[in-house]
């Protein structure tokens, strides 16, 4: 359950570790992102020299969320880490790897060579 | 359809039960209730915990060893539906749980044939023990002859204590 001022960690090689929400996409009053929502956010800690700097705004895709979701299938599945990976203002991924597991229906959204990673469930 | 096994208690998890933990190393723990997902959240160990299937057969009080266990593996090869393959599994599934109930009740006998020896052994030093507390007419005769027996050592006790007067 993804809200305004919750905190992800960045699960991808953009050199971004730490971001905060500041708004929740995908519809008028949308107020909680699950995994495979695209969200905003505040960069809060981002590794030196790299592309994005501390305090840009960036738009960031959720990967796993520590709040339980229902899959289908009937399996109420949840992580241990809120993750999330950056996204360009075209909704594509910016970096050109990820790191942990991606639960295989954002994989099937965001279909990119890198994103079939062996590590989705 | 896939039944899965719980990583606590190892039961069967059919579909529409439980819940599933992703680590952050994409290591998939699922659970068959909130029980076992409450104990997994605790750090317990399942093989220290008394009453799930790793304790069980760690501690020899089930069938831990048996060819019958190879047919529930998982196996990552797929197998195009065939009518008559399916018929002759159905078949061999019930045969296989035949013969696993079989050997499990013979290991619970097993089992149960040493305890029950312990059992008849305690009982009997008890007896032994307490005799005095029994009284039959048989127990009345041992203790009347384990009397007798120390009968001559108080007499010999008894005539010490009198010259020990008399000095």
């Amino acid at each position: 359950m993804i809200t305004f001022l919750t905190n992800l960690k960045i699960a991808d090689n953009t050199g971004v570790l730490n971001v905060q929400c500041i708004k929740v996409l995908g519809g008028h009053k949308m107020r909680v992102a699950i995994s495979g929502k695209p969200i905003v956010t505040a960069l809060k800690k981002v590794r030196p020299r790299k592309k994005f700097k501390k305090g840009e705004v960036a738009k960031v895709l959720v990967l796993s969320t520590k709040n339980r979701f229902r899959r289908n299938s009937g399996f109420i599945i949840n992580s241990n880490k809120n993750t999330g990976l950056i996204l360009n203002d075209g909704f594509a991924p910016v970096a050109n790897r990820v790191t942990g597991a991606v639960p295989h229906e954002v994989r099937a959204k965001y279909n990119r060579g890198y994103l079939l990673t062996r590590k989705n469930y | 359809m896939r039944l899965e096994k719980c990583f606590f208690c190892s039961s069967t998890i059919y579909p529409g039960h439980g819940t599933m933990f992703v680590r952050n190393d994409s290591k998939v723990f699922r659970f068959c209730r909130s029980k076992c997902h409450r104990n997994f959240k605790m750090k317990r160990n399942p093989r220290k915990v008394r009453w799930t299937k790793a304790f069980r057969k760690a501690a020899g009080k089930e069938l831990a060893m048996d060819t019958t266990f190879e047919f529930e593996k998982r196996r990552n090869v797929p197998v195009r539906y065939d009518r008559d393959l399916m018929q002759t599994t159905l078949l061999a599934m019930k045969r296989i749980r035949e013969i696993r109930e079989r050997r499990e009740t013979q290991f619970y006998k097993n089992r149960m044939k040493a305890a029950k020896e312990k059992q008849i052994k305690e009982i009997e030093t008890e007896i032994e023990r307490n005799i005095s507390l029994v009284s039959l007419p048989a127990a009345r005769k041992i203790a009347r002859e384990q009397a007798e027996k120390l009968a001559p050592v108080k007499a010999i006790k008894e005539d010490q204590d009198a010259k020990i007067a008399d000095e």
